[in-house]
C-alpha cells in the first residue's frame, strides 16, 4: 500500500515538481531513517568504506525503486 | 552515562600509575581537582577525552607527546601510556582501555562491560561509546574554558551552527544527501544517455548542461572565495589583535573602541537586514489587501452610497412571497388566488427577490470589502514603522562608521613604524577581504536562479521523457533520489528549527539568573547571536562577558542533549547525559560573575568534574562546597632543591582549614601525582 502511494507521489513529482505533498513526501522517513543507519554504521566502524555504503544504500532502496517501477 | 574512576600509567605528566574516583552520589556530584599551572589538570581532561575517543583537545600542547618523559627516558621497554576510564551508563559498568607505545605509534582500545568483577570485552567498542556519549558531542562536555575565550568573535555564529548540528548528529544525514545526490548523477547520466536517443529534446538537454556546468562553475568558485574570505578575516583578527596589544596606549585605546563598534556595527547590519526581511513578508501577510484595496474600497462606496443602502439586496425577500402564496393572503389583506392576475405579478416577483442566501452572500462581501479597508491602513502604518526603523537604523550604521573612521585615522596618524606596517598590512587584508565578497556575491546573485531554473529544465525533460521503457524508470528513479533528498532536507530545517527556539529560550533563562544587566540573547536564523540590552540595543562585550555568554551557550547545549535522551527518532541522534568536564572555567570571570556561574553549572548536569587553580576556586567555595562529592588535589614533584623557594600551598577549606603542600622538592623523579582529600 504504502508503496502503492509512493509510486503515484513519483509520477506526480514527474510532472509537477514544485509538489508539497507533506503527508505522502513523509512515507519516505522509514526508508531515509535506514539510509541514515547506515552512514552511521560506516561512520562508527574501525574502516569507513564510502563505496560500500553506497552499495548498501541502493539496496535499502532497491524494494522502493522496484515498486516505483 | 558517569564516570567512576580514571586510572593513568605513565601518561604525560603522571609517571607510574595514579588513580581517582569521581563522585556518583546524586547529592554530592561535584568533584573538584585543585592544581597549579601545568601540574597536570589539563592532561587529566584529554586523558578521559584520549581514552574514549582516541583524540586531545586541538590546543593541547605536544599532542603526540603522551608517554611521560621520565618513564621514556628511564627505561626503554616503559614507552607505554595507558589510562583507563571506568563509567556507568544504564545501571551497567563498563571499562575502557587505551593504550599507546610512543615507539611502534601503536594505538590500541578496548571496552569491557564489567559483571560482577568479571571484564567481558565488547567487540564494537567505538560504537559502543559513541552510542553513549557521540564523539562528536564531546567538545561539548569535555572543554577547557581558555579554548571557549579563544573562539573568536566573529565565529560564534559557525560554531553555534556546527554545535546544534553537531548535537542533533547532522553529520550522518549530510553523508546520506552526498550519497544520494551522487547516486542521483550516475542515474541522471543514464538517463541521459537515453534521453538523447528520443527526438526533439536536443535544444533542453543542452539548456541544461549550460546551467549544469555553470552551477558546477559557481560551486568552485565560492569555495575558493570563501576560502580567501576565511584567511583575510583571520588575517584582520591578528592585526587588530596585535595593534591592541601593541604596547602604544593610544593604538590600544583606539583599538578597543574600533572593536567596540564593530561589534555594534554587526548588530545594526543583522537588524537592517531584519527590517528588510519584514518588509519582504508584509507583501506576503498583506498581499491580498494591498492589490485588492481598489476594487475593495470602490465594492464599498457602491454599496453604502446613499441611493443604493437598504436596496442592494432587494427588498422584497423570497421567504415572505412564498408564504403569502401559500396563505393565498397579499400583505395588503387581498386574497391571492392561483390564476387571478394578482397572484401572478406577486409570483412574478420570486424572480427578483432575494433569497437568504444571496443576501448572507452581499452581506459576508460588504464584510470583506470592509475588513480590507481596515487591513490596508494597517499594512500603512507597518510600513511607515518599518520604514522609520530602517532610517534610524541607516543613520546608526553612518554613525558608527564615521566613529570608526575616526579611530583608524587615530592608530593610522601614530608616527611609530611597527604600528605604521601593522597599518599597512591590515589595509592590504581589508582591500582582499572586500573585493573576495564582493565577488562572491556577484557570483551567488549571478546565480541565484539558477538551481530553480535548472531543476525546472530538468522536470520538464522528465516529463517529455517517453512515459515507457528503461527511460521512464530511470526518470522514477532520479525523480526518487531527488525527492528524498529534497525531504531529508526539509527534516533538518526543521529540526534546527526546534533546536533554535530551545536554546534561546535556555540561554535567556540563565541570563536572568546569572547576568547583573538586562540582557536578551537573541539567536537569529543564521545562528549568529546577539544580546541586547534593555532597550533592545546591542551591546559590546567585555573578555569576561564573552566567555560567561559563552559558558551559558554551552550549558544550553548540554541541557539541550538531555532534553532529547529519549528521542526515538532515528534520523537524528539521541541526546545523551554525560559528565560536564571543565578545565578552568572561570578564567577572565570577575568575582561576582565566577559566584553566579559557579551556582549555575552543577544545575545544568548530574556529574561536574571542576579541574581548578587556586586562584579560580577560594572565592567559589562557599557555593560548591555542599556539592562536592569528591576532592584531590595535584602534587608537583620536583628534583630540584627547595632553597629560597616559596612553598606552594592550598588551605582546604579556605577558612581555617587544613593546609596541603602542592610541591615537593629534591624528588627522585619529576612528576605529578594526585593526592585525594578529605574535608
Amino acid at each position: 500500500m504504502i508503496e502503492e502511494n509512493l509510486k503515484a507521489l513519483i509520477d506526480k513529482v514527474i510532472s509537477d515538481p514544485e509538489l508539497d505533498d507533506e503527508e505522502h513526501i513523509a512515507l519516505l522517513d522509514p526508508y531515509l531513517n535506514g539510509l541514515v543507519s547506515i552512514a552511521k554504521k560506516d561512520h562508527l566502524s574501525e574502516s569507513p568504506n564510502k563505496s560500500n555504503r553506497r552499495k548498501l544504500m541502493n539496496r535499502e532502496l532497491d524494494d522502493l525503486l522496484k515498486a516505483i517501477n | 552515562m558517569k564516570l567512576t574512576k580514571l586510572k593513568l600509567s605513565n601518561f604525560r605528566q603522571f609517571y607510574g600509575e595514579q588513580e581517582l574516583e569521581f563522585s556518583i552520589d546524586p547529592h554530592k556530584h561535584i568533584t573538584l581537582i585543585h592544581g597549579e599551572n601545568t601540574v597536570g589538570k589539563s592532561a587529566i581532561l584529554n586523558a578521559v577525552m584520549w581514552c574514549l575517543f582516541g583524540k586531545v583537545l586541538h590546543n593541547y600542547n605536544q599532542p603526540h607527546d603522551l608517554v611521560n618523559r621520565e618513564a621514556a627516558n628511564s627505561r626503554a621497554a616503559e614507552r607505554i601510556c595507558k589510562v583507563t576510564v571506568e563509567f556507568e551508563h544504564e545501571e551497567t559498568l563498563y571499562s575502557a582501555t587505551r593504550t599507546y607505545n610512543s615507539r611502534t605509534k601503536n594505538d590500541d582500545a578496548k571496552v569491557f562491560q564489567i559483571v560482577d568483577g568479571d571484564f567481558r570485552p565488547i567487540r564494537h567498542a567505538k560504537s559502543l561509546i559513541n552510542l553513549i556519549v557521540p564523539e562528536d558531542m564531546a567538545d561539548y562536555f569535555f572543554f577547557e574554558g581558555e579554548g571557549l575565550i579563544r573562539m573568536g568573535e566573529n565565529e560564534i555564529g559557525r560554531d553555534s551552527a556546527e554545535a546544534i548540528r553537531t548535537i542533533l548528529g547532522f553529520r550522518y544525514v549530510n553523508t546520506v544527501i552526498e550519497d544520494l545526490d551522487y547516486l542521483r548523477t550516475k542515474v541522471r547520466a543514464e538517463l541521459r544517455k537515453k534521453q538523447r536517443e528520443q527526438t526533439g529534446q536536443a535544444s533542453l538537454i543542452q539548456e541544461i548542461e549550460t546551467y549544469e556546468k555553470a552551477i558546477d562553475k559557481t560551486k568552485a568558485t565560492k569555495a575558493k572565495l570563501e576560502k580567501s574570505i576565511k584567511e583575510s578575516s583571520a588575517e584582520l583578527k591578528e592585526l587588530n589583535s596585535r595593534i591592541g596589544q601593541s604596547g602604544h596606549e593610544d593604538a590600544e585605546k583606539a583599538q578597543k573602541e574600533l572593536s567596540r563598534l564593530e561589534t555594534q556595527e554587526r548588530g545594526v547590519k543583522q537588524d537592517i537586514i531584519d527590517v528588510r526581511k519584514q518588509r519582504q513578508l508584509l507583501i506576503s501577510k498583506y498581499g491580498w489587501v494591498i492589490f485588492g484595496s481598489t476594487l475593495f474600497n470602490k465594492t464599498l462606496d457602491f454599496i453604502e452610497q446613499g441611493n443604493y443602502r437598504g436596496r442592494i439586496p432587494p427588498p422584497h425577500v423570497a421567504q415572505i412571497i412564498r408564504e403569502l402564496l401559500e396563505d393565498e393572503k397579499c400583505i395588503c389583506g387581498s386574497d391571492l388566488k392561483p390564476g387571478t392576475a394578482l397572484y401572478d405579478k406577486v409570483e412574478s416577483q420570486l424572480h427578483t427577490a432575494v433569497t437568504a442566501q444571496m443576501h448572507n452572500r452581499v452581506i459576508r462581501a460588504t464584510a470583506v470589502a470592509a475588513e480590507a479597508k481596515g487591513r490596508f491602513s494597517e499594512f500603512l502604518d507597518e510600513v511607515k514603522n518599518l520604514e522609520r526603523q530602517y532610517l534610524k537604523l541607516q543613520t546608526r550604521e553612518a554613525e558608527l562608521i564615521a566613529n570608526k573612521d575616526i579611530q583608524e585615522k587615530i592608530i593610522k596618524n601614530i608616527a611609530q613604524s611597527n604600528i605604521q606596517q601593522l597599518v599597512t598590512k591590515k589595509e592590504s587584508a581589508e582591500r582582499k577581504l572586500n573585493k573576495a565578497k564582493d565577488e562572491l556575491r556577484h557570483e551567488l546573485q549571478d546565480r541565484a536562479s539558477d538551481s530553480n531554473n535548472l531543476e525546472r529544465l530538468r522536470a520538464e525533460l522528465r516529463k517529455n521523457t517517453v512515459q515507457q521503457g528503461v527511460a521512464m524508470k530511470l526518470a522514477r528513479q532520479e525523480a526518487l533520489y531527488a525527492l528524498l533528498i529534497k525531504r531529508c532536507t526539509d527534516r533538518l530545517t526543521s529540526f534546527e528549527k526546534e533546536a533554535l527556539e530551545f536554546l534561546e529560550t535556555t540561554n535567556n533563562e540563565a541570563l536572568k539568573k546569572i547576568s547583573r544587566q538586562e540582557l536578551k540573547f537573541v539567536l537569529n536564523d543564521d545562528f549568529t547571536f546577539k544580546y541586547l540590552d534593555g532597550a533592545d540595543e546591542e551591546i559590546g562585550r567585555s573578555t569576561g562577558e564573552t566567555l560567561l555568554s559563552k559558558l551559558i551557550f554551552v550549558s544550553s547545549l548540554i541541557q539541550f542533549a538531555k532534553e532529547r535522551v529519549n528521542v526515538k527518532d532515528e534520523f537524528v541522534i539521541h541526546g545523551t547525559i554525560a559528565p560536564f568536564l571543565i578545565d578552568a572555567p572561570f578564567g577572565v570571570l570577575d568575582e561576582e560573575y565566577k559566584k553566579e556561574v559557579a551556582k549555575y553549572i552543577p544545575q545544568c548536569t548530574e556529574q561536574l568534574i571542576l579541574l581548578l587553580s587556586t586562584s579560580h576556586w577560594t572565592t567559589i567555595d562557599d557555593h560548591i562546597k555542599e556539592r562536592i562529592g569528591r576532592e584531590y588535589v595535584l602534587i608537583n614533584h620536583q628534583t630540584i632543591e627547595k632553597g629560597e623557594r616559596t612553598e606552594d600551598v592550598i588551605t582546604i577549606p579556605p577558612k581555617n582549614g587544613e593546609v596541603y603542600k602542592l610541591s615537593k622538592y629534591e624528588a627522585s623523579i619529576r612528576m605529578s601525582s594526585i593526592q585525594e582529600i578529605r574535608r
